[in-house]
């Protein structure tokens, strides 16, 4: 195997493949040629350094980082039903209409383009703001 | 409270979902340095990392019942790993990000060789530069395999690639970066006698 062959071959081969009397045929080669050898070792170096990099661990242990994340992810989820409730409490002020997909809508109003779309007009004076809900079945419209 | 070892991580998953804290707590220990590592690699920022770990960890304890087990585990929670490690680069890229510090300076043995250090130190530095240039698959595959010990056949299931455009995808990142890494001495194309 010339040089050539052997750096042609260094761009590619598995990291295990670039120490001198590794898998033939390249560690072959490796073991015989210092330049070779010391441009593997190059590759091989760097590729340590990251790979400590990789290894280390999280500073908080697992234990804690479970607990912080279900505490998160329970407030996330309270957060997400006070949201939703919040035109049920202002009901004074609030026009909610219920779309049932099963039923006829009294407004065409789809989930999905609520916000791109004009599909409810504001009375006059007065705003409209559509939320969708946790259910996909139900938006809310409120006007204030 | 220990949860037994031997118990699969489908069992754990439903332990889980029906409330228990142990549960969770059992599959996060299993699964925290392989989803920790990922990050590494996905961000290459320590910091960053953990912060998207945590988020992850949200996002399992609030998606688990979703998990019907169609795919793997491993799979399914790279996914979620891959898609907070990417909302974070989405935030993180508006505040216009520096280069990443090198970190091999922390981790190396104290400098006996200083210009083998130095060199080492450079290598390092274009090791990153070439990775952050590859395209996201291949950054992955590369990463996966050279600095997370897997296996080929291993990255594919995980990515869920084909082991033939895996190794293509491997095969294309080694090269950029490798090159990158020895510059003009890489392939001895210059006339030698
Ligand atoms: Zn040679």
């Amino acid at each position: 195997m010339t040089c050539d062959d052997a750096r042609q071959l260094l761009l590619t081969a598995d990291l295990a493949e670039l120490t001198p009397g590794g898998p033939m045929p390249l560690g072959a080669h490796l073991a015989g040629c210092a330049d070779c050898r010391a441009l593997a070792g190059r590759v091989l170096a760097a590729a340590r350094v990251v790979q400590a990099e990789r290894d280390r661990p999280p500073r908080r242990a697992a234990g804690a980082l479970a607990e912080e994340a279900r505490r998160a992810a329970r407030a996330r989820r309270r957060a997400r039903r006070r949201w939703t409730a919040v035109p049920a409490l202002a009901a004074a002020a609030v026009v909610v209409v219920l779309l049932v997909r099963d039923g006829t809508p009294p407004i065409p109003i789809p989930p999905r383009t609520v916000e791109t779309t004009p599909l409810v007009d504001a009375p006059p004076g007065r705003h409209v703001a559509v939320f969708e809900t946790g259910n996909p079945a139900i938006v809310v419209v409120w006007t204030f | 409270m220990r949860v037994d070892e031997q118990l699969s991580d489908e069992d754990l998953i439903r332990r889980a979902c029906d409330g228990d804290t142990a549960g969770f707590q059992a599959l996060v220990e299993r699964w925290l340095p392989r989803m920790h590592r990922w990050v590494l690699g996905m961000l290459d920022d320590p910091d960053e990392a953990e912060d998207v770990v945590q988020e992850v960890l949200v996002r399992l304890y609030l998606k688990l019942g979703a998990f019907r087990g169609e795919a793997r585990f491993s799979t399914w929670l790279y996914q979620l790993t891959r898609n907070a490690a990417r909302d974070a680069r989405r935030r993180t890229r508006r505040r216009e990000r520096r280069m990443a510090p090198l970190r091999g300076d922390e981790l190396a043995a104290p400098a006996r060789n200083p210009a083998a250090e130095l060199e080492r130190h450079e290598d390092v530095t274009r090791v990153r530069h070439a990775m952050a240039a590859l395209p996201e698959r291949q950054r992955e595959v590369f990463d996966l395999v050279e600095f997370q010990g897997y296996a080929p056949t291993e990255v594919a299931a995980l990515l869920n690639l084909s082991p033939g455009t895996t190794r293509a995808h491997l095969f294309r990142a080694r090269r950029a970066v490798r090159a990158a890494v020895l510059g003009a001495d890489a392939p001895a194309t210059e006339a030698r006698p």
